[in-house]
């Protein structure tokens, strides 16, 4: 008798080692996947899902500060290092994964208004309301009684802000008057000032180092060029800019966070109007750092909020909040791309993930690239409306939404008035004025 | 009082006067003296001049010179202007300064876009750890038995490494020799620099033509000298030689559309020598932009036409008009020859025939003097060219016809230009014909007589272009008249320089906010009262939007698979089809169809739309319950908790005969589908072919899938990821 059995090579099913995958023979022909894109989408839909499901940004906070936040730096060359500075004088440096504080001392009296690590990360500079600019050293003393600063410059003027110079060691402070500093020198190298007002933010240009940046409290942001000729250009705006800080990887672009809730991105080439007017917070913006990638930036604020935008667009994409957290003073973006820092008036410094949903640790292989499929998944569906929907929805407190009804109805109301003043008057009398344009007053040479 | 009223008056005659204040003076002797006690000396009064000094030498010979010297540095030299005020010139230094740091953040253009529109990036963009991997690791390798045997037999040899750095540091002198020779040769270099820019300025047409002829001469003195030397490489030099020809070619220079050209042609029209000039100029661009041939074309078309007679050689672009052309032609020919013979075995290329150098130069004179004329009434119009044809041809023939009244002025001036052309035509006592089967011109040279016989059929060919030319240079006129103002409006938008990149894949960009929600606050649900605002026809037309249907997105052939099961569906499908429909004709024969489906579709609308929606509640107010009957009153009240709908409930078949279109039917769907064309997409189509590729490796091949799945942004876990650097400006590729 014959008999016939089905017999198949076990090496084409098998695998060799159970850590092997599977051998899934397939037919990559797409008519035999007619619903290719339909699968797709449910993927898609039920990534999108998952990542709210994870969204959980919050890591920790560092507890330890007797007074409100002033102000954060972080090592230049080190990940784990934070130092932050408080309205007590009191400075801290912080190792942020274990989240300990390992060093503290009373730097100034009064607030601590600026701090700043030298490039190579060996020594710190502070600012204080006493009018000192205080050197410290990176590495900690034998015992925190003999904390005592390297150098102490004594300024003739109020100082306000500080800034390094990316690889030469000069610094720029601000105050009543923009000055540079060399390190070794105890008097002002240069001192440039253009106006009266007093100035109360100030930044080196990460790429173009010769360049620099001041807000002024005329409402004014005032270029200056440290190589000869000192101040090159003012831009006035309408309401007052807090914060300015120059993209890390586009040598020309820089963003500044405004009191007018809005932050604005500029091209230092036309300062005419701004590049990107990036709007949603509800209150004036206080701080703002872009992340080391240049791709995106946080800003915190005044309606105890922290929001991330992408530096293209006008809308954030992700809005953190906890209902003890402040107004917020400081935010940092930590310079693995991984972290937000923010310091607030209620003495906390919170540790961020970047990407709310985002797995820490390291992933396997396999779960590296199901996430990634599904990271593109969500980017080819954004805007079939479900997921619209389930990605960009936010909850947020109470008075973040009340502000928002409110500045909404505000905003119509505007609108509305202009177009019956238009409809009402001769033609072109109204003329209408683009958003980026209505909030610069003029750009000064 | 009197005294005290003179006074008065005086006051008030003064008060029109200019007060006079005195001269400051030095009463005592002091170190400082205030500025402010200088005042401009009085007009002509100058206190001290130069030449009251000078004066002081003037007897004395030894100084004469000084003396002149000063005064023509008087004569020359001029004061100072004013300096500007501080506010001013703080002003300009400014804006000079931010136009100089613009210019070198423009540097960054290229990186910033590239990096904007790249799909992925890996950060640290410039890795700071470089391994080194070759020293440590990979050189070292014990050695086996053959190689130690091997070095064993082997001396070492030496190594001379040319460029290897000194052993030695050098010493004090030799870098200052060093350093004297560099700058020597700075200095030279800068003198160069500086005559080369003052050569480029020179605007003078004559002087560059001069020095483009004493180059070519240079450049066939080189030539010459090579061929004695080293003929392989003279041939090369004649090719480069042909090739800055070509290049000249290429660019339309030698045209009459130059400004000088321009001048020249109106000039032309009362003075012959400028006429002679601008025939030259177009002779030579049309030699330039002459295609060459290849050789063995030429020697067939000569077997062709004109099998005997020596022919022009237009191989050569220096052979006939460039007014160095004949020394150029004649040891170029020769040369070529020399070269021709003695490589005849090697190639062949056939054997140039050498022409009559002056014979050419004739013969291209004649035409040049055709030109002229064709020329001219160019510039008129190409109707009168015409009309100069046909009484050329005329006059050819004998006939002597009285030329046109109305024709304009211009054309009197050509007249003599033409007689001369006539007149020659009239020596000609026979004729041949030469046809022009390509576009080389073939010259005959039986006599010095012939030489402009073929003159009409020249005049033809030329003409023709003429007109050919004419119509493209008016097209590409009115092409550019047209295109420019675009340009113009591209030019202002873009202030830097265009390097838009294009994405590698399109994803859709949404920029709007978060759909922020209030923790607690439900979304609205879908109840009926919103269903009714929405499907007000008042509001309606503003939300109508075009829906995109899944099954356009998802569109897909079926596809028969190879089974051995009978097609059922397919079968007999066509034959029978006429058949089918004459038996549902025969069987409803007797039933109103029409009828029948109108009632169905009002049926339809009828259950579809949407009933009033009574909110009223029962009892409120009143007595309630089982067998009460409501008031009049009560009921005239209630009517204000009735929502209402629209009478006209607009649907979609509302205009369709014969069509029920089932509007609940995709209910499910509908909220899952997209209602508009996403943002950097701009037509349906674009977007729907970006959804229709799919991803996932369960459709696609591994490789493919893995490509399409990298992240937009890849860091490292730990690095420090540091401001970008200028290094990455002269970083290059590979």
């Amino acid at each position: 008798m014959k008999v016939k059995v089905l017999s198949r090579n076990p090496d084409d099913y098998l695998r060799e080692t159970k850590r092997d995958i599977h051998k899934t023979p397939r037919n990559y022909d797409p008519n035999l996947h007619p619903f290719e894109s339909a699968r797709e989408y449910v993927r898609a839909l039920n990534a999108v899902k998952l990542e709210r499901v994870f969204a959980k940004p919050f890591v920790g906070s560092l507890d330890g500060h007797r007074d409100g936040i002033s102000c954060l730096s972080k090592h230049p060359k080190q990940l784990s290092i934070l130092l932050s500075g408080s309205y007590d004088g009191e400075i801290r440096i912080w190792d942020v994964p274990q989240k300990l504080c390992i060093r503290s001392f009373v730097a100034h009296d009064g607030i601590v208004r600026s701090i700043t690590y030298e490039p190579k990360g060996r020594c710190f500079f502070t600012l204080g309301d006493d009018k000192t600019i205080k050197t410290w050293n990176t590495a900690a003393p034998s015992s925190p009684e003999d904390e005592e600063p390297i150098n102490t410059i004594l300024s003739k003027t109020v100082v306000t802000g500080i800034s390094h110079h990316q690889s030469k060691p000069i610094f720029a402070t601000c105050g009543e008057i923009c000055q540079i500093w060399e390190e070794s020198r105890s008097e002002p190298i240069h001192t440039y000032k253009w106006g009266v007002d007093s100035l109360h933010d100030i930044a080196f240009n990460p790429i173009e180092s010769n360049l620099l940046a001041t807000c002024a409290s005329n409402r004014s942001i005032i270029l200056y060029d440290t190589r000869d000729t000192g101040p090159l250009r003012k831009v006035i705006m309408k309401l007052r800019p807090n914060r300015l800080v120059w993209n890390p990887m586009e040598a020309f672009i820089f963003t500044c966070a405004n009191e007018d809730y809005n932050l604005y991105s500029f091209d230092t080439r036309w300062l005419k109007k701004p590049v990107n007017v990036h709007v949603d917070h509800v209150s004036a913006v206080i701080d703002l750092d872009y992340s080391p990638t240049g791709k995106e930036f946080v800003s915190g604020s005044y309606d105890k909020s922290i929001r991330i935008f992408e530096a293209g667009k006008g809308h954030s994409r992700e809005i953190y909040h906890t209902k003890r957290m402040q107004r917020l003073t400081c935010v940092l973006w930590s310079l693995d791309n991984k972290y937000i820092l923010s310091g607030s008036d209620e003495m906390n410094i919170r540790i961020w993930k970047a990407r709310a949903s985002e797995k820490l640790g390291t992933l396997k292989p396999r779960e590296r690239t199901a996430l990634q499929y599904s990271e593109v998944l969500k980017e080819k569906y954004a805007t079939h409306p479900q997921i619209r929907r389930i990605a960009r929805h936010r909850q947020v407190p109470k008075h973040i939404y009340n502000a928002q009804n409110e500045l909404r109805t505000i905003k119509q109301k505007i609108k509305r008035k202009e177009a019956n003043r238009r409809t009402h008057s001769k033609k072109g009398e109204v003329p209408f004025v683009p958003e980026r344009t209505k909030h610069i007053v003029k750009e000064d040479i | 009082m009197t005294a005290g009223k003179g006074q008065l008056v005086k006051n008030v005659l003064n008060l029109n006067k200019k007060v006079v204040y005195p001269k400051p003076s030095r009463t005592e002797p002091r170190r400082e003296v205030s500025e402010f006690n200088l005042a401009p000396s009085e007009k002509g009064k100058s206190n001290v001049r130069v030449t009251d000094l000078t004066d002081a030498l003037k007897k004395q010979s030894k100084q004469a010179g000084v003396r002149q010297r000063i005064r023509s540095f008087e004569k020359k030299v001029k004061p100072l202007p004013k300096p500007l005020e501080k506010v001013k010139a703080d002003r300009i230094r400014r804006s000079t300064a931010f136009d100089k740091v613009k210019k070198h953040l423009n540097r960054w253009n290229a990186v910033v876009t590239s990096n904007r529109a790249s799909n992925h990036l890996t950060f640290p963009l410039q890795d700071d750890l470089k391994l080194e991997s070759g020293k440590n690791f990979t050189t070292f390798r014990i050695k086996s038995d053959l190689q130690k045997r091997l070095e064993t037999f082997e001396e070492p040899g030496e190594v001379f490494n040319l460029e290897s750095e000194p052993k030695y540091p050098l010493t004090m002198q030799e870098m200052l020799e060093r350093r004297k020779e560099m700058k020597k040769m700075k200095i030279i270099e800068s003198q160069k620099a500086a005559k080369a820019r003052r050569q480029n300025k020179i605007k003078s047409k004559k002087y560059h033509r001069i020095q483009r002829r004493e180059k070519i001469k240079g450049q066939i003195k080189e030539f010459e000298g090579l061929q004695q030397t080293n003929p392989d490489e003279a041939l090369k030099k004649l090719d480069e030689i042909e090739r800055v020809r070509a290049e000249e070619r290429a660019s339309l220079r030698h045209r009459n559309t130059g400004k000088w050209a321009k001048s020249k042609q109106i000039k032309a029209k009362y003075d012959s020598t400028n006429r002679q000039e601008l025939a030259q100029q177009l002779m030579i661009s049309r030699e330039l932009t002459q295609k060459v041939q290849a050789d063995d074309d030429r020697s067939e078309s000569e077997d062709e036409n004109v099998p005997k007679a020596p022919t022009v050689n237009n191989d050569n672009p220096w052979v006939n008009q460039i007014k160095t052309s004949e020394e150029v032609e004649t040891f170029l020919k020769g040369y070529r020859k020399f070269w021709e013979e003695k490589n005849a075995t090697k190639t062949e290329a056939s054997a140039v025939v050498e022409a009559d150098a002056s014979a050419v130069v004739e013969a291209e004179a004649m035409k040049s003097n055709a030109d002229v004329a064709v020329e001219e009434e160019e510039s008129n119009t190409v109707v009168e060219t015409e009309v100069e044809i046909v009484n050329l041809a005329k006059e050819d023939v004998g006939a002597s016809v009285p030329e046109e009244t109305d024709q304009p002025s211009q054309k009197r001036e050509v007249d003599p230009k033409k007689k001369v052309l006539k007149t020659r035509k009239r020596k000609n006592s026979h004729r041949t014909v030469c046809l022009a089967t390509t576009q080389w011109e073939v010259g005959i040279l039986s006599d010095t007589e012939d030489e402009c016989e073929d003159i009409d059929a020249l005049f033809d060919r030329y003409s023709d272009n003429f007109k050919r030319k004419l119509d493209v240079v008016k097209q590409s006129v009115k092409v550019s008249k047209k295109a420019k103002p675009k340009q113009k409006v591209k030019k202002m938008k873009s202030n830097s320089e265009d390097l838009s990149f294009k994405m590698e894949a399109k994803r859709p960009i949404i920029d709007e906010p978060l759909d922020e929600n209030m923790e607690g606050v439900q979304q609205e649900k879908e109840n009926a009262l919103s269903f009714a605002l929405r499907h007000d026809p008042r509001t309606d037309g503003a939300q109508s939007k075009k829906n995109i249907d899944p099954n356009d997105i998802i569109c897909t052939k079926p596809t028969d698979l190879q089974t051995e099961l009978p097609d059922l569906l397919n079968m007999d499908d066509n034959e029978e089809d006429d058949d089918q429909r004459g038996a549902i004709v025969e069987a409803f024969q007797d039933d109103d169809i029409v009828e029948s489906f109108e009632r169905e579709k009002r049926d339809e609308i009828e259950g579809e739309k949407p009933k009033d929606i009574d909110l009223s509640l029962p009892g409120w107010g009143s007595w309630g319950g089982p067998g009460v009957v409501q008031s009049k009153k009560k009921q005239r009240k209630n009517r204000r908790f009735i929502v209402k709908f629209p009478k006209e409930f607009k649907r979609r078949d509302d205009n369709k005969g014969n069509l029920i279109i089932n509007e609940k039917a995709d209910e499910k769907v509908k909220k899952h589908l997209v209602s508009d064309v996403p943002f950097p997409f701009k037509t349906v189509k674009d977007f729907e072919a970006s959804i229709r590729a799919p991803v996932g490796s369960t459709f696609v091949p591994e490789t493919a899938f893995r490509r399409m799945i990298k992240p937009a942004v890849t860091t490292k876990a730990g690095a420090v990821i540091r401001p970008m650097t200028e290094e990455i400006l002269l970083k290059k590729k590979g």
